[in-house]
């Protein structure tokens, strides 16, 4: 009993010291973001890396899954007698929750992972000990270029990923499922407004800054050579798509509820 | 590029076929296993919890808002269930399993293997794939259905919690239409792809840190690699597995 409340203990205490550092580390980059412009060469290079470097993963993904959501609301549909009517499932599922949850999980897996590896083998090497020996802030050369890179890439790549999941959908459901495409497209056009995509955009704004984040953070506080940097890519992506899909319903009880 | 795509499909399969060799001589170790399983077990379960709860609750909101159109709001338990049973809980599980687990085995091995650790075991005649990559492949198999359960608990529990507890569907209604559409087929359909899923990761991700170079930055290399692979072959895989089972239902 006495060494179960002291695991329990131990773990908040751990827990909590977790989530100051981590509230810390925000203030100090947001505090550099808003004093200084983030170093345009990083944030150039860094752009790049998220989204050219995702483009492909965030499209293969939004393929598959427009594909299943097309299959399963299919046949859900159909037990309604309305097949022709899965569009509006396909468009709102889409639009709304998967390409802004998807694209962020894709960015997460590939460019966040890559941000705290990088972050983490340079405080392995002691770079970033060096670079402050310079007299540079590491936030304002490593950390904020990488937040506002992934800031204002993931919206445009999770419109990528509401072009093709679409676009799967109907292939899946015209030439798969025989569903009448112009019923498809109608549905389509009719259920998802202006107003969705922006919410979208702003859903994945706002998750590409929490994985930038919470990356650049396991990658700067990384130690105890490789291991450690194996635990921070690990930690990156685990912790940023827990804290996400939390903010991600938040989101969505604000902005639809 | 295509070349090197298909060499490194070949080379996974390669390993694959290796590792499945000496799943079929004895002795396999069990303890391993074991040790693997409760290892998956204790750090997945509390972020597919997590992960799926909101899941859940996002789908019952955007469900609500959905079925208002026709007026079926009572219908919302059919498609939390549906739509958790079939897709969310073994797709999403599988993805905090290849992120959590899938990452860590790719890390673990990648250490030992830039260590020289398995070059070390080989020397002293233990056999890496028997002793560090079997179990793993058998674990994950084993162990992410195991974590689809919990994610299906978990994912409903969400879905009942803001339809019930906040958007005033009865508990009644939720409850009586929950197995409306659900078959037990779509509890054995979720179970063999978080199998299957499971089997994936552990694959590839052992595939990677296998084959490790590079020191730190090929590790971190190396889990990038295995989160980002295998959650591009679970979702392609998911839509074989969801065809196949929505044609012989």
């Amino acid at each position: 009993m006495r060494a179960l409340l002291a695991t329990v203990g131990d773990r908040t205490t751990r827990f909590s010291a977790e989530v100051g550092r981590m509230t810390l580390f925000l203030l100090r980059a947001l505090r550099c973001l808003l004093t200084a412009l983030p170093n345009r060469e990083t944030l150039v290079e860094q752009m790049a890396a998220i989204g050219a470097g995702s483009v492909v993963v965030v499209s293969c993904v939004a393929v598959f899954i427009g594909m299943n959501i097309t299959l399963q609301g299919y046949y859900i549909f159909k037990q309604f007698g309305g097949q022709n009517m899965v569009g509006i499932l396909v468009a709102l599922a889409v639009v709304r929750e998967m390409s802004p949850m998807t694209a962020a999980a894709m960015v997460s897996a590939k460019a966040g992972t890559d941000m705290a590896a990088k972050l983490g083998t340079m405080r392995v090497k002691q770079q970033i000990d060096a670079i402050e020996v310079m007299g540079v802030n590491p936030f304002w050369l490593l950390i904020v270029p990488r937040i506002v890179a992934s800031l204002l890439m993931v919206p445009l790549l999770v419109t990528l990923s509401n072009f093709f999941g679409l676009i799967s959908g109907y292939l899946v459901a015209v030439y798969q499922l025989n569903v009448n495409p112009g019923l498809y497209v109608e549905n389509v056009l009719q259920y998802v407004r202006w107003s969705d995509l922006l919410k979208g955009m702003i859903k994945g704004g706002v998750l590409g800054f929490i994985l930038s984040v919470v990356s650049c953070y396991y990658g700067y506080y990384a130690s105890e050579g490789a291991k450690g940097v194996g635990r921070a890519t690990n930690r990156a992506v685990v912790v940023s798509c827990v804290i996400g899909v939390v903010v991600n319903y938040l989101m969505t009880e604000i902005m639809y509820g | 590029m295509i070349v090197g795509f298909v060499k490194g499909v070949g080379r996974i399969g390669g390993f694959g076929v290796h590792t499945f060799r000496h799943a079929l001589t004895p002795p396999i170790f069990w303890r391993q296993v074991v040790e693997q399983m409760h290892n998956m077990c204790f750090r997945c379960f509390i972020p597919v919890a997590v992960v799926l709860a909101p899941l859940g609750a996002v789908v019952s909101l955007q469900g609500l808002l959905i079925l208002r159109i026709f007026g079926a709001e009572p219908l919302i338990s059919s498609l939390v269930a549906t739509a958790v049973f079939r897709e969310l809980s073994p797709g999403l599980a599988s993805h905090m399993v290849a992120a959590q687990a899938g990452s860590s085995m790719a890390a673990e091995l990648g250490t030992m293997r830039v260590k020289d650790e398995i070059d070390a075991q080989e020397v002293m005649a233990v056999n890496p794939f028997k002793y560090l990559i079997l179990p793993r492949l058998i674990a994950g198999t084993l162990v992410t259905p195991l974590l689809n359960m919990v994610g299906v608990t978990m994912g409903v529990l969400g879905g009942y919690a803001v339809a019930v507890g906040m958007r005033g569907v009865s508990h009644g209604a939720f409850m009586g239409n929950m197995y409306n559409f659900l078959k037990p087929m779509d509890l054995v359909q979720g179970v063999a792809k978080a199998a299957v899923f499971g089997f994936i990761i552990s694959l590839i991700s052992s595939y990677n840190g296998y084959h490790v170079t590079g020191g730190a930055a090929g590790v971190g290399r190396a889990t990038n690699r295995s989160v980002v692979h295998s959650i591009l072959c679970i979702l392609a895989a998911n839509y074989i597995l969801s065809s196949f089972f929505l044609s012989i239902t």
